[in-house]
């Protein structure tokens, strides 16, 4: 056994002790921001964010008030697609990617019915890199994981050109609609370009086109949302400057001592805990981050915090299903029956995750048949001595 | 169920048993009914001798659902998807085959093949194939997780069903039956207990 329970019992102790003052400060964060969002002058603190020059992210309100939801439609399909990447490391000879795509169709209501499936597709190396400007970009690691969601949307937009139209659709993909990865990883232009222009917004512009003929709203789920962009305007309320400038204010000021810290580090997700009540959404807003604003157009990323019984869900959708009233109320209302069926989750993006995932089975299984295959062909398989020693473990 | 129903595929086959994945959740042949597969030319001929729905993943299982629903209909109704995520399967104990035109009521040479299609037997087949009982020698000494005698039993009662004389055939068992158990009294008369003529 490779980990010493002994020596890592102290840390784990150690840490715990530091929780419990951390709770402290949790509940006095909590309670004052509460308190700045109950009471806030919206039309001014509006202004106010228009103008702010912050060094963090604050989201737009578009909305005012909580939402208490009206019932899910007795008759709606649900569509969701999730992915799973595998691909093959340079400890191996062969480049290789595989993607599986779980598709699911629940529809509920007068003739239930559901389908659940996988789709496996295996890309080359050929098919693994980027063209642009004279330079070429391989895509792997966290380009690999873009072009995933990219082959999710277009799976979920296949799904809704034949999904029937005798009733509301709501189509479903699992996480942000944010593809943050394309921004944090410092990608060139020409990449950015063909992961959005030419992938996930052109899928998205295939969604939007289907939502014209049938009654079809787009959404994503994420659980457990980790973002501050709402509780960041309750830092642009407490700034004591008409224009908030980060910069130009408070550079020079030690963390913890700035007057927008009184709340700085609180949740939205905890912050709506203590708003909302199950079966209520936040109002809606619109994400100001620069990546939706540079690219993304009419797709613009709109997002409410749903309340579930002990959970703060954030649903993010594009633009055209966020300013459809029609569409907003299915988007909210279905999401928490999905939620309510599936015991805190999406049932369908659950079970559409259970069709994609490749745990540690499937991944033998996948490098057995290629091998097999390779064989087959008198191709030699080159593995490095790394890999080899990592599967022969010897004493 | 009609005659000759197709109603799954074999998903594990050796030598005295295989089991059989049904087409649908639920729709599983009766225990100690009669059903067949083929392996190459030869039918082969089994008893349905245990049955079991559960989750198709390895490692769920499934969870009450039903609190508010007013009837368990209402539970599948309202999640539809329940149905793709379980299996009806069914073991049976493989009693006999045909080769050529001939019953043979001992084990096949070879056992079926995996996806091989499963069908219930015809009310002809069965009639045909119980022309002699000596299929029951394999089933009185096959190791089960249930008594053999319940299998033998339901075996006697399904076939029962299929003839208008039912006490002939169900005498004429209990005599080949009798012929086999002579010493094992026990065991004879908890078979014969649990058929009603």
């Amino acid at each position: 056994m490779s980990l010493d329970i002994e020596k890592l019992y102290q840390q784990v102790s150690h840490f715990a002790s530091t929780l419990k003052g951390e709770a402290q400060d949790y509940q006095q964060k909590l309670s004052q921001a509460l308190k700045l969002y109950n009471q806030a002058n919206w039309p001014a603190l509006r202004h106010k964010i228009e103008n702010a020059k912050t060094s963090w992210l604050i989201a737009r309100p578009v909305e005012d008030g909580i939402f208490t939801l009206p019932p899910a439609p007795k008759d709606y399909t649900v569509l969701a697609t999730d992915g799973s990447h595998i691909e093959t490391d340079r400890h191996q000879s062969i480049s290789l990617a595989l993607i599986n795509i779980g598709r699911v169709l629940i529809s509920y209501g007068q003739k239930p019915g559901a389908t659940l499936e996988s789709v496996p597709e295996l890309f080359k190396k050929d098919q693994l890199i980027i063209h642009g400007e004279g330079q070429e970009q391989i895509i792997e690691g966290t380009l690999l994981g873009i072009k995933r969601t990219i082959a999710e949307c277009s799976h979920l937009a296949d799904m809704a050109q034949n999904a029937p139209d005798d009733r509301p659709i709501l189509a479903l993909l699992d996480g942000s609609l944010i593809l943050w990865g394309l921004v944090s990883m410092g990608y060139p232009d020409f990449v950015i370009r063909e992961m959005l222009d030419n992938g996930f917004l052109r899928q998205l512009d295939s969604l939007e086109e289907i939502s014209r003929a049938k009654r079809l709203a787009l959404a994503s789920y994420i659980s457990m949302p980790g973002s501050t962009e709402v509780t960041n305007i309750l830092r642009v309320a407490l700034c004591p400057y008409d224009i908030p400038d980060c910069d130009q204010h408070c550079s020079r000021i030690p963390s913890g001592q700035k007057p927008c810290d009184e709340v700085n580090g609180l949740l939205d997700r905890q912050l709506f805990l203590g708003l909302l009540a199950p079966g209520q959404r936040s109002p809606v807003f619109q994400s100001n981050s620069s990546i939706v604003k540079k690219y993304y157009g009419h797709h613009r990323v709109n997002f409410f915090y749903l309340r579930l019984e002990d959970e703060i869900g954030r649903v993010e959708m594009p633009e055209w299903t966020a300013v459809n009233s029609n569409l907003l109320e299915l988007t909210s209302s279905a999401l928490y029956d999905q939620c309510l069926r599936g015991m805190g989750y999406p049932v369908a993006l659950s079970e559409a995750h259970e069709k994609a995932v490749l745990g540690a089975e499937e991944r033998r299984e996948f490098e057995s048949v290629l091998e097999y295959a390779l064989e087959e062909e008198g191709i030699p398989i080159l593995i490095s001595a790394k890999k080899k020693s990592k599967i022969r473990r010897w004493i | 169920m009609e005659d000759s129903f197709r109603i799954g595929e074999v998903v594990t086959s050796s030598t005295s048993r295989f089991t059989t994945q049904c087409y649908e959740l639920y729709v599983l042949p009766p225990l100690g009914s009669l059903i067949k597969t083929r392996e190459g030319p030869n039918d082969i001929f089994a008893v349905v001798s245990r049955a079991e729905t559960s989750s198709l993943e390895p490692g769920r299982r499934a969870v009450v659902r039903g609190q508010n629903q007013e009837s368990e209909e209402e539970i599948y109704t309202s999640s539809p998807h329940l149905e793709k995520l379980l299996k009806s399967e069914f073991e049976a104990i493989i009693v006999g085959h045909r080769q050529e035109e001939h019953i043979l009521r001992y084990l096949p040479p070879r056992p079926p093949r995996i996806h091989g299609f499963v069908y219930l037997c015809s009310a002809q087949e069965v009639t045909e194939f119980t022309s002699s009982f000596e299929f029951l020698d394999l089933l009185v000494n096959t190791q089960l997780d249930i008594p053999s005698e319940e299998l033998i039993a339901a075996c006697l009662r399904e076939i029962s069903q299929n003839v208008e004389d039912k006490e002939t055939i169900l005498i004429q068992a209990g005599r080949y039956l009798a012929g086999i158990l002579s010493n094992d009294t026990r065991r004879l008369k908890s078979i014969l207990n649990r058929i009603r003529l």
